[in-house]
């Protein structure tokens, strides 16, 4: 008996029948592993808070699994994954502060360093923390994760032709403030 | 507004490749420190690839938040409890009917009724015996579908006021 069995099936019979589960234990294990660590660098650095990426995380997956989600390839898989992930994060702003999301001050969800490396504290983490969340979410998609502008409009659920304006003046305005904080090409 | 640089591909590719600056050409690289959008892309690029990679190692050398198993038990299990709670919702919505079909009856029976009940009591309240009464009123076989009526409404309002709240 493995620990899919211990779930109990009493009355699922008679159950309405609902969504199967995306993919079986193994295929999301593997899934899991190949998708886990960059969707919490997501969550964590957009938020800026790693207990919050964590309990995201898993919420996530568990959605995924649950939402029944046909398939489409791996690529597919994981940008929905994101997907959910990244409204899992905007519920969490609006419910928390319960203000539209792009009224948000920056500085409430100022992201703070995970790991200590030095570039990080002297640059990224105060440039990033003076971005409003959906831009950084935008940044993020766009160049730590290099989604297309049609992936990253699937993904935030934004209009296809907004997201190059958007990732335009957000891009222009990290620039700007990581130049600031000191930092330079190499 | 958000006009591209025509070297913009080439320094994306250096840089998701993770040539830059090393493999490209120093006319790239002259180009790129003078022009404001190839600045732009590699400083954030080079920053937020940087980010990753240091969360992704921090995350590995963490304890994992939840293994994969238990993600996906938990997953089954809220598919299961999700299917139960679809498959009830007749049956609430049946109990619900119940209570309501059981107090439209009463209130019905009370209704056609209401003349010989306050006829009734006037005479009880005026023979002042209230036992006695009491006793004409159970000896009245007259009076048997409307006792049995109201016995039977009040044991269905029962039964379904405990299915409903069963749940509970």
């Amino acid at each position: 008996m493995n620990w899919e069995d211990a779930i109990p099936a009493i009355a699922i019979a008679h159950a309405a029948p609902v969504a199967e589960p995306a993919m079986d234990s193994e295929q999301f294990a593997e899934f899991y592993q190949r998708t886990s660590h960059p969707l919490w660098a997501y969550l964590a650095r957009t938020s800026g808070d790693p207990a919050l990426a964590d309990d995201l995380m898993q919420e996530s997956y568990i959605r995924f699994l649950g939402a029944g989600f046909p398939g489409g390839g791996n690529v597919a898989s994981r940008s929905y994954l994101f997907r959910i992930g990244t409204n899992l994060l905007r519920d969490h702003w609006r419910r928390k502060r319960t203000v539209p999301l792009e009224d948000l001050p920056p500085d409430r969800s100022a992201a703070r360093d995970l790991t200590g490396h030095t570039d990080s504290r002297l640059t990224l983490t105060p440039a990033l923390a003076k971005l409003r969340p959906r831009d950084r979410q935008l940044l993020w998609l766009a160049h730590a994760e290099n989604y297309s502008h049609r992936e990253i409009a699937e993904i935030t659920g934004l209009a296809a032709p907004s997201i190059r304006l958007l990732l335009f003046r957000a891009r222009r305005q990290m620039a700007k403030l990581l130049q600031q904080e000191g930092a330079k090409i190499s | 507004m958000t006009s591209n640089c025509s070297h913009l591909t080439e320094v994306q590719q250096a840089l998701i490749s993770g040539q830059w600056p090393q493999a490209v050409t120093p006319e790239l690289r002259a180009h790129a420190t003078a022009c404001n959008r190839c600045t732009q892309e590699i400083l954030i690029t080079q920053h937020l690839s940087a980010a990753k990679a240091s969360a992704i190692a921090a995350a590995e050398n963490e304890a994992p938040a939840a293994a994969p198993q238990l993600l996906w038990w938990r997953a089954q299990l809220r598919r299961r409890n999700a299917a139960l709670a679809q498959a009830a919702r007749p049956i609430a919505a049946a109990q619900i009917f119940a209570i309501a079909i059981t107090a439209a009856a009463a209130i019905g029976l009370i209704a056609t009724h209401w003349d010989f009940i306050l006829s009734h009591t006037a005479r009880a309240s005026a023979s002042s015996v209230s036992f006695s009464s009491f006793t004409a009123l159970v000896g009245n076989w007259s009076l048997a579908p409307l006792i049995l009526a109201i016995t039977l409404v009040a044991t269905l309002g029962g039964v379904a006021l405990y299915l409903s709240t069963d749940r509970q």
